[in-house]
Order: structure tokens, then C-alpha cells, then sequence
């Protein structure tokens, strides 16, 4: 527990490193599942199963004119990206990525927070500044546009979230993370399962509109509003919303994976496989991850964009009103059947 | 004492910013950063739960309305503006009426300052179980006042805009573009065919 | 445990500078007026960017901190809830009925119609 705070500045950095690089490679696995979907074959030129093209990418970005647009204000419009990575970065910091003391006699977490739970939806709920201000700061209609729906959306679907995660809260008792992982909320009792499954996909669709995916990808509608708030960013800066956008992706699949799949616990036949293999850090968590950013991909190919109006009424009428009813379906079912 | 010291002076920044920033939206980012920093206070104050609150409720919801309602309005002008005579006096003398009080009352208490020990142990880690205690115990009154005070909250907003959208009845309102936009700004949307991306 | 989030903070907030600082060296500085310019479909920017807003956009920022704020109280309770299920259970409902109200007038109102 007493880990010097170097060691923890260090492992701060190695992480913000680790999710920098996954999504570089995110991006590239995306376009090549995309691709495969739509019959075609995708990024492969830039080395072997274009497995260079990130570094690519990353360099062009480097060296792309940073562009700072002659009327946006130019204090807000530098600080907005770093704003978005920053928060984006620091809200996976208290993912629990296996028990303590587990990677290799570190813990393999920054922080673990009495309020881990809370802290997470706080950090990601300061990213709708960036997307907010980015847009606002351009001084382009597109751009403004692109923000106002955004951070619309992004409150919009936050009752979803904060209503969803009531259900785990009240079984487990606790807001603590690694708390939740090792109670295991699905094996309390089955009387609870109706709630939790309703609970878990309102949260998983409510995440998916936190974090602009496709079929809520509406603050970058390109045939609508060009790129939305990114319309005026170019170069790095860009480069940072897309980081950022993806680390949250990251945060989401894993805070999925934390509150409603056992986290970073394997199941359990895996033991009766590979003696102890079920207690392995980061490999579950990240395997547990590696589904939801496949379901992530699988949407973006198969649904459409909503309309502003059908994300509106969806995310304040039945994603509200079926969030709360899981929540006081299970508060029912602890009170009175328990 | 020394974490404390440097928070207050970031807190009195930001909120000196609030007042002195000329663009509204700075100021509103400058209230932001206040509030930010408030809620680490909390934090060193042993107080999580409130803390992550005060980022969830304050900065992520009420200043995204701040923002909103600068937007809605975009005030341009930063001239001078006509009021009330006298009425940025009275502003100065009920500050310095107010920050008196508050000196007076903080630097006269003869109460001795809590133990920080005994206050961490009540607030047993400042965790969300400590404050459900208290909330559904002796304030179980004052947590439905709260909600009260919500619908009242709702039902005014509601009748506030909702007179403000009969009168301007016919202006495209919902679908995120600015009222009153002409034809040509559309014609030019729906000519944007390529993004970045 | 609580300065570990500072340097969590710290980490986030050095990988940001660091990108902005490297960007703003390595990349090139060649500006014309049109580059400059807000993008507007190919065309020339009309007038800037700064116009008033439908006022919807206001009531969901105000309905969002109602609803934020009832979220924030079920917190609290949802940690306590097995404590005591039933009692509590009872004061969630009554919670829910007050806002309930103003979740139905909201509706009735056609606020959360969006035109």
C-alpha cells in the first residue's frame, strides 16, 4: 500500500503511455474491422497488415500546421484539447486492474478511492468542457453548432449513467471499485438478475452516447456540420480530441467491464485450466475491454445516426425512465424478497 | 495548513477572475476553475464524498448552464453600460459590508479549532455511507424539502421559457441551428459534403 | 491515497503540455488570410460564429441539474440502502413521486419535444 509517490507518478505515466498507444493501434484495428464489414480490406499498405500506419498517423500529426483560426479565442481554443486529455487520462486512473500487490508487488491501479465509483463519472463528465469549449472557442458555426448538441447530449445521457450505476451501488453497498469487483454483484442472488441485466445495457447505451459513438456520434455528423467541434482543429490538437475520444472509449469499456463483468477477475474455469490464471492482472480487464471496443466497432458499422430530436426524447424518456425503473425494481427486490 | 494556503490563493484568483475577466465565458471557465479547486479543499478536508459531488453537480451541471445561458444570450457588448446611478457603490459597499462580516465572525469565534483527528473520525473517511446516515436520519425532513425545492426549480423554468417560446412562435427551434438563419447558410450546410475525417 | 491523484493529474496534464508544446515546435508556420479563416463549406465566412441560440438548450441544462441533484441523492442512499431496504425504499419512492411530478409536467409541457 505504501508505494513511494515517484512509483506512483511513474505508473501515472506508464499508464497515460499504455492508453496513448492502444489507441493509436485502436484506430487501426478499427479501420481494418470496419473495412472487413464493408467488404473491403482497409489500411494494409504502410507494413505488415498495415501495422505501421499509426506511427504514420502519429508523425503526420506531428507535423501538420497547427492551425489557430484568425478569430477563435486562442487561450480557449488551446486550452480545450488539453483540457479533454487530461481528464480522459486521469478517470482511468482508478480502474482497478487486479488485486493488490498483483503486478509483479505493485498495485496494479494509480489510485484506489473510497469513492472510485463517483470519481469516474466526475472525470468523465468534465470532458464535455473540451468538446464545449473547443467548439465555442473556433468561433465557426459549424464548430459551435457541434457543440452546443454535444454537450446537450453528453448531460443527457449522464442520468442514464448515474441512474444505471444506482442498481450496482445499492447491491454492493459500496463506491469503492475494487469493492464491487470482489463482491461480484451477479452472484448475490437471482433475484436480482432483472434488474442488473436492465441496469447493464441502459448503462452500456448511456456509455455509448458519453463517449460520441456511433449511433450518437452526432457532435461530428460530417454530412451535417463538416466535423462538428473538431471543424477548425488541425495537427496535434486534433490529434488530442481523437486521443481523447478513444481513452474515453478505454474508460467506458473498462468501467463497463469493472461495475457489470467482475472486472479484472477471470472466470472461473480458468483456474481449473491454468492453476491461478484467473487471478492475473490486467489481462482480464483488458480482454473484458477488448469485447465492448469490438461492440463499439460492430455499432458504428451496422446502425445509423440518430436524429437530434430521436436522441433527445430517447435519452430523456425511456433510457430515463427504464434506468430509474432498474433502480427501483432492485430496491424492491432487496427490500422485499431479500 | 501550507496545502490550504495554496488552495485559497488559487480559490481567490479564480474568484477574482470571475468578477474582473472582461469575456463571460472566461469568467464562467475562471468560476469553473474555482469551483475545481473548492472541491480539492473538500478533499484535504477528508470530505470524498462531497467533493466528488461538488465536481459532478457544480462544475459538471451548473456551469454547463452558466455556459449555455452565455451562449443563449451572447452578450457582445463589454462597453460601458447604462444602470441604476450609484448602483456599482452600493455593489462595492455591500462587499466590503459582507467581507467585514465574514472577518469579523472568523477572526472572533473564541471556539478553539477541531481536532482534525476527531473530525476525521466522524466523518469516517468522508465516504457517501456517513452522509446517507445523516440524510435519512435527523434531515430525512430536509431531504424531501430538497426535492420540493427541485419541481419548484423545474416547474419556473419551464413556465419561463415556455411564455418566451409562445411569442416567438415559427422560429426553427430544437434542431440545434441558430434562429433565424437564412437560406443561403443552409443551402452552404447542405453543401459540406467532406469532413477530416 | 489522495495524492496519488495528483500525480495521476499531474501525469494526465504533462502528456498534454508535452503534445501541445511538440506540435507547436515541429510543425510548419505558413499563414495566409484564408487559412485563417473560419472553414464555411469552400466559401467565404459570413459574419462570426456568435449568435443567440434556441432557448431549449437552457431548459435541458436546467432539467439535467434537477435530475443531477436527485442522482447525487440516491447516492448516499444507495450506499446505505442495505442497511435499512425498507425504510429507505419507502423514502426513494416518496423522492421519486416529488420529482415524478415535475418529470410529468415536463412531459405534459411538450418541453422534452423536440421540433
Amino acid at each position: 500500500m505504501a508505494e513511494s509517490l515517484l512509483t506512483v507518478f511513474l505508473k501515472a505515466l506508464l499508464l497515460a503511455v499504455a492508453l496513448l498507444g492502444a489507441f493509436a493501434y485502436m484506430t487501426l484495428i478499427e479501420r481494418r474491422i470496419l473495412g472487413r464489414m464493408q467488404h473491403r480490406i482497409g489500411p494494409n499498405r504502410t507494413g505488415p497488415f498495415g501495422l505501421l500506419q499509426p506511427i504514420a498517423d502519429a508523425l503526420k500529426s506531428i507535423f501538420k500546421q497547427d492551425i489557430l483560426p484568425a478569430r477563435a479565442d486562442k487561450f480557449v481554443f488551446v486550452l480545450a484539447p488539453a483540457i479533454s486529455i487530461t481528464f480522459a487520462l486521469a478517470a482511468f486512473g482508478a480502474i482497478p486492474g487486479g488485486p493488490a500487490g498483483s503486478l509483479f508487488g505493485f498495485d496494479p491501479w494509480v489510485v484506489d478511492l473510497d469513492i472510485g465509483l463517483l470519481y469516474v463519472l466526475a472525470a468523465t463528465s468534465m470532458g464535455v468542457y473540451g468538446i464545449f469549449l473547443g467548439g465555442w472557442a473556433a468561433n465557426s458555426k459549424y464548430a459551435l453548432l457541434g457543440s452546443l448538441r454535444s454537450a446537450a447530449q453528453i448531460i443527457s445521457y449522464e442520468l442514464g449513467l448515474g441512474l444505471s450505476v444506482l442498481t450496482i451501488i445499492m447491491i454492493a453497498g459500496t463506491l469503492n471499485l475494487r469493492e464491487i469487483v470482489e463482491i461480484g454483484v451477479w452472484s448475490v442472488s437471482p433475484w436480482l438478475w432483472p434488474g442488473l441485466a436492465v441496469a447493464f445495457v441502459t448503462f452500456v447505451i448511456s456509455g455509448i452516447a458519453e463517449v460520441n459513438r456511433t449511433p450518437f456520434d452526432l457532435p461530428e455528423a460530417e454530412q451535417e456540420i463538416v466535423a462538428g467541434y473538431l471543424t477548425e482543429y488541425s495537427s496535434i490538437k486534433w490529434a488530442l480530441f481523437q486521443m481523447a475520444e478513444y481513452v474515453n472509449m478505454f474508460t467506458a469499456a473498462a468501467f463497463m467491464s469493472t461495475l457489470f463483468l467482475g472486472g479484472y477477475k477471470g472466470p472461473g474455469f480458468m483456474n481449473a485450466l491454468i492453476p491461478g490464471s484467473a487471478d492475473w492482472p490486467i489481462v482480464w480487464l483488458v480482454a473484458k475491454m477488448a469485447i465492448f471496443m469490438f461492440l463499439f466497432i460492430w455499432l458504428r458499422a451496422t446502425l445509423p445516426r440518430l436524429r437530434y430530436d430521436q436522441l433527445m426524447r430517447f435519452g430523456w424518456i425511456y433510457l430515463f425512465e427504464v434506468a430509474l425503473g432498474a433502480a427501483l425494481l432492485t430496491g424492491a427486490v432487496i427490500a422485499f424478497v431479500l | 495548513m501550507a496545502t490550504f494556503v495554496v488552495l485559497a490563493v488559487v480559490m481567490v484568483v479564480g474568484a477574482l477572475g470571475v468578477v474582473l475577466l472582461k469575456q463571460p465565458v472566461h469568467a464562467a471557465l475562471s468560476l469553473v476553475g474555482t469551483l475545481l479547486t473548492l472541491a480539492v479543499t473538500y478533499v484535504t478536508l477528508e470530505a470524498h464524498f462531497l467533493a466528488a459531488v461538488q465536481v459532478i453537480v457544480y462544475a459538471g451541471a451548473i456551469m454547463v448552464l452558466f455556459l449555455f445561458v452565455l451562449m443563449l444570450l451572447n452578450v457582445q457588448d463589454t462597453g460601458p453600460r447604462r444602470s441604476l446611478p450609484g448602483l456599482r457603490w452600493a455593489a462595492y459597499a455591500a462587499a466590503v459590508v459582507t467581507a467585514t462580516a465574514i472577518a469579523a465572525v472568523a477572526f472572533w469565534d473564541g471556539r478553539p479549532a477541531p481536532d482534525p483527528a476527531v473530525v476525521s473520525l466522524h466523518l469516517q473517511g468522508g465516504s457517501a455511507g456517513g452522509i446517507g446516515d445523516a440524510l435519512f436520519g435527523e434531515l430525512l425532513l430536509a431531504f424531501h424539502l430538497v426535492g420540493v425545492l427541485l419541481l419548484t426549480g423545474v416547474v419556473g423554468a419551464v413556465a419561463l421559457v415556455q411564455r418566451r417560446a409562445e411569442s416567438a412562435h415559427g422560429a426553427p427551434k430544437g434542431t440545434g441551428l441558430p434562429a433565424g438563419r437564412d437560406a443561403a447558410d443552409g443551402k452552404a450546410r447542405a453543401l459540406a459534403s467532406g469532413g477530416r475525417r | 491515497m489522495y495524492e496519488n491523484l495528483l500525480m495521476m493529474f499531474l501525469a494526465a496534464g504533462f502528456i498534454a503540455a508535452a503534445a501541445l508544446v511538440v506540435g507547436a515546435l515541429l510543425g510548419p508556420k505558413r499563414t495566409t488570410d484564408d487559412l485563417l479563416e473560419a472553414y464555411e463549406s469552400g466559401i467565404p465566412a459570413t459574419g462570426t460564429a456568435r449568435e443567440r441560440f434556441p432557448v431549449h438548450f437552457y431548459l435541458v441544462a436546467m432539467l439535467f441539474i434537477v435530475f443531477d441533484i436527485e442522482t447525487a441523492f440516491f447516492f448516499p442512499l444507495a450506499v446505505r440502502f442495505g442497511m435499512a431496504p425498507q425504510f429507505l425504499f419507502v423514502q426513494a419512492i416518496l423522492f421519486v413521486a416529488i420529482l415524478g411530478v415535475a418529470y410529468v409536467y415536463v412531459l405534459r409541457k411538450g418541453v422534452l419535444r423536440w421540433k
